[in-house]
């Protein structure tokens, strides 16, 4: 037994019991024990300690760390990036203390763009924050090089890096949320060859990732879907629901063309004499059709207006069908324009203007939205289908008569704020500065554009008391915004 | 030289301090700002009537704030320091209020006096009653002391786990009134054995013998030299006279700060910084004690550079420092740095320290060469000859050491013993950087 294991298991039991063994005493430490045991001044335990404390002192002094050669290192490749320059990286320092999520994904959507890499210092941070989350991935990838490649290997929550792997791999073998990633990107650039890989392996799928497959395709629609949706009968539940979703999204479909069936018996335009019989005027005119095909309310249209006031049961149905038939159907049935169309809703079926201006959203009808401009009525869902300047100005006509929907609105857009319309937005926003907090600015700080730096001054509640609070939030507001510049004149500045 | 943003946050206390001190850090909130060579100051508008007073003493990063946090820096100084980096050019009056001034020449008006109070005549028969007084209560401490140490040999460690609180807490006290904190400390130390690791007892071994030889060295204080009574003398807990010490000629260099650490001990916060003499090639450490939310005397970052005359406690292996003259911030003139070529020469500098002074506690030195590498679940540091030790499982960056190496070998500071060392901060690309 080495000498130090003898010391310890002998401590271990204490010097009451019998020693479990001897050591073996190295040849420089047995005359020095020997000498120990052989003083008659010292009791039992001195004599123990005085070794142990010898032999505590021959093992630190004696340490041979052990040696391998045949070990190999391997080492990370060289990168064949440059890396991204120093007021970048202090950045991307400030990014990471400030915990900024936009921020961080401007300043690697930079780093990327630029084809630059982050440096070594700062890699372990980045690959957390992707770990995290799902949308910085790609980016940091591109941006961590050789270095960040090799470095991922060794902690499992970066292994996002992983081999690469095919699209047929991922789609046989991936994660559900992989798969669904993989089909949304598919569906986008070639909505037939998606959807037949969703044919492929629908047997082997369960509900939910059914489910989750349907939704992926509600993108880029196509009437060539309509064969194999229509074939689904015997799906149930919330497949089924979403299914028929799809259904009376594609303009050709059954159902759509029995809700066309259902509206043309219903709504007509009829010459009627105004003013005494002097002149005629064309109305439109709806009425609810005595024999309606009950497979209309298996389709996901209710029945009973129930809560929803203002309505009947028959005008609610009107209600849900109009918003599933493509505007195009209108000018057909009443032989008009569809600026004529809207002008007849509104006179005639105000009550069914809303659900026409769904119908025109939910079917791109782009061309359509200038009709409802005049209207009192904020449309949210054209915001979908319209460009961002069209976004900001269609907004900005509701900013006074609606401002919690504006603001709502604006905060959800996904492009930066053009300068004018952020002052504006601005200045609704920090009216309520206990409502819209630095946290949301902080979330939203990728919207608002850097030149309103100088705008910060001129905004504030008016609101005496209020005042305190925004200059607080305003502090935070201007930092993020500094911060936001320091990112983009980082990778701008050469 | 100022100093890096990086830098200030490595002096926050917690979390929460660099968050707020980032959120002082805008001009908005301050309403006065100046700077000269000796300090940094500036009013913040808090939530009371009068603004708070902070100020930094830029010659030894020393902070004051009339504000009632309890944490050193607070915030206020931590933001008037970040945004003095962000925006210098907003720090442009030279002037100097009087609560500078005051706080200034207080702090000099300190430092003299701790000089001259080394000129007034000392009652040397008095001192010497208090000093034998002092060593009968010590040695009959040390004799209490090694009673325990016997028992607990006898009655075998393996029944140290089960031992509360008090059996530890107990000993330590009576330690303290034999006016030997060194030893109580230690005691502390025995009782805050992991004893849910594996290997507790062979760690406990170390620490209890080490104690061991603190208290048989005492009794034999005649047959050592000169320097090692003086090392047993100051483990025991007595002290040295710093003002003595200063009057000492010391080691004039360019310090680097190669990391630091703290740690409570009782109402105390004990500081450790650890530095390198880039011309001198010593190590030295500076330890400062001070109570929970008070000021601490000296700030010193890792990572930085200072010029300094430091000198040394009496010892056989001179390392406890202190800091006897500084000029302030400086950049390394060279980054070469001639560390320990690798493990095996290591451990022959770990032997003949040993052997001066066989209880030190462990040292941070440099080596050269040194590859991180994973066997099986464990990572080691491979030098170039093939030889390896254990990165300590304490190591909390050991991604950061990984990114910075990339699998190529480094020069490390490192601090620890045998097997098991702790990276404290790595030489890339020319730069010191601090793993913390």
């Amino acid at each position: 037994m080495k000498v130090w294991d003898y010391i310890v298991n002998s401590a271990m039991l204490g010097l009451e019991k019998p020693a479990s063994g001897k050591p073996d005493l190295p040849e420089e430490l047995t005359a020095v024990f020997d000498l120990i045991n052989g003083s008659m001044e010292l009791d039992r335990e001195s004599k123990f300690l005085q070794q142990a404390s010898v032999a505590y002192n021959y093992r630190k002094s004696g340490f041979q760390p052990l040696q391998k050669n045949d070990l190999k290192v391997f080492t990370a490749e060289n990168e064949n990036m440059p890396y991204a320059g120093a007021s970048a990286i202090a950045a991307l320092s400030k990014v990471i203390i400030e915990d900024n999520l936009p921020l961080l994904i401007l300043w690697m959507q930079l780093c990327a763009v630029n084809n630059q890499l982050v440096v070594a210092d700062l890699l372990p941070e980045v690959l957390d924050k992707a770990a995290n989350h799902t949308s910085l991935r790609r980016m940091t990838i591109d941006c961590s090089g050789n270095r960040g490649k090799w470095l991922s290997q060794f902690n499992p929550e970066w292994d996002y890096f992983g081999p690469e792997q095919s699209e047929e791999e991922i789609w046989l073998t991936g994660k559900p949320e992989e798969r669904v990633s993989l089909l949304k990107t598919i569906r986008l650039a070639d909505a037939d060859r998606a959807r037949e890989m969703v044919m492929q392996t629908w047997p082997q799928e369960n509900a939910s990732q059914k489910l989750e497959l349907l939704k992926a395709l509600r993108q880029n629609k196509q009437s060539t879907d309509l064969f194999w949706l229509e074939s689904l009968t015997s799906e149930k539940g919330k497949v089924k629901d979403e299914m028929q979703n799809l259904l009376r999204q594609i303009p050709n479909s059954s159902i759509v063309q029995k809700y066309e069936g259902f509206l043309s018996e219903a709504f007509f335009l009829k010459k009627e004499k105004a003013l005494l019989g002097m002149v005629t005027k064309t109305v439109l005119h709806f009425k609810f059709p005595e024999e309606v095909d009950q497979t209309i309310y298996q389709s996901g249209i209710e029945k009973l207006a129930k809560g929803n006031s203002g309505f009947s049961d028959e005008e609610y149905t009107f209600y849900q069908i109009i918003q599933f038939v493509p505007p195009v159907f209108w000018e057909k049935q009443l032989a008009v324009s569809g600026e004529q169309v809207v002008e007849y809703f509104v006179k005639y079926a105000e009550k069914f203007v809303g659900s026409l201006a769904l119908a025109v959203a939910r079917f791109h009808q782009k061309h359509w939205i200038p009709y409802f401009l005049d209207h009192k009525t904020f449309y949210p869902d054209f915001l979908e289908i319209m460009i961002p300047t069209d976004q900001e100005k269609y907004l900005l006509k509701f900013i006074d008569s609606l401002p919690n929907e504006v603001l709502q609105y604006a905060l959800q857009m996904s492009q930066e704020w053009s300068y004018a319309f952020a002052a504006k937005v601005l200045k609704k926003m920090s009216g309520e500065p206990y409502r819209f907090t630095l946290a949301i600015y902080g979330k939203k700080i990728g919207l608002i554009p850097v030149e309103v730096l100088d705008e910060l001054e001129n905004l504030g509640p008016e609101k005496l008391d209020l005042i305190p609070v925004w200059e607080n939030t305003k502090d935070g507001l201007q930092n993020l915004l500094i911060l936001k510049k320091e990112v983009l004149q980082a990778f701008t500045d050469k | 030289m100022q100093h890096s943003e990086e830098q200030i946050y490595a002096l926050a206390p917690d979390e929460a301090s660099k968050k707020a001190g980032k959120g002082l850090a805008s001009p908005s909130k301050w309403i006065t700002r100046g700077i000269n060579e000796q300090a940094l100051w500036g009013e913040c508008q808090g939530s009371g009537s009068k603004p708070y007073q902070t100020q930094v003493d830029l010659s030894s990063i020393a902070f004051k704030c009339s504000c009632p946090s309890r944490k050193f820096p607070c915030k206020h100084g931590l933001g008037l320091m970040l945004l003095n980096v962000q925006r210098p050019d907003l720090f442009t009056d030279p002037t100097v209020p009087a609560w500078v001034s005051d706080w200034i020449s207080k702090r000099s008006e300190k430092e003299e006096k701790k000089v001259t109070t080394s000129d007034k005549p000392i009652d040397e028969t008095a001192q010497t009653k208090r000093h034998e007084a002092r060593t009968q209560k010590v040695s009959a401490g040390i004799q209490e002391l090694q009673i325990w140490i016997k028992d607990i040999i006898r009655n075998g460690i393996l029944a140290m786990p089960e031992k509360e609180d008090n059996y530890w807490d107990n000993m330590g006290r009576r330690m303290i009134d034999a006016q030997a904190p060194g030893l109580a400390a230690m005691v502390k130390t025995l009782g805050e054995t992991k004893f849910w690791e594996d290997g507790w007892q062979s760690k406990f071994m170390d620490n209890l013998l080490r104690l061991f030889m603190v208290t048989e060295s005492y009794q034999n204080l005649e047959l050592v030299s000169p320097e090692l009574r003086q090392d047993i003398l100051r483990t025991i807990g007595f002290t040295s006279s710093l003002e003595e010490l200063k009057t000492q000629e010391g080691i004039k260099d360019t310090w680097l700060v190669l990391g630091k650490e703290t740690n409570a001990v009782g109402a105390l916060t004990k500081e450790q910084n650890w530095l390198f003499g880039l011309q001198s090639q010593k190590y030295a450490l500076i330890l400062q004690f001070y109570p929970k939310g008070q000021p601490v005397e000296l700030s010193l970052i890792p990572g930085t550079y200072f010029n300094a005359e430091l000198v040394f406690f009496p010892s056989a292996v001179p390392y406890r420092s202190l800091i006897k003259n500084q000029t302030g911030l400086t950049t390394a003139l060279s980054n070469e740095f001639n560390g320990f070529a690798d493990w095996r020469e290591l451990a022959m500098h770990e032997t003949k320290v040993t052997g001066l002074l066989p209880f030190h506690n462990d040292m941070p030195v440099v080596a050269q060469h040194l590859s991180p590498i994973k066997i099986q679940q464990e990572w080691w540091l491979k030098d170039q000859k093939g030889y390896l030790c254990k990165i300590s499982p304490a190591f909390k960056h050991l991604w950061k050491l990984l990114a910075l190496s990339g699998g190529d070998p480094l020069t490390i500071a490192i601090i620890g013993k045998e097997n098991n060392y702790l990276p404290i901060g790595v030489w890339h690309e020319n730069t010191y950087k601090p793993l913390s």
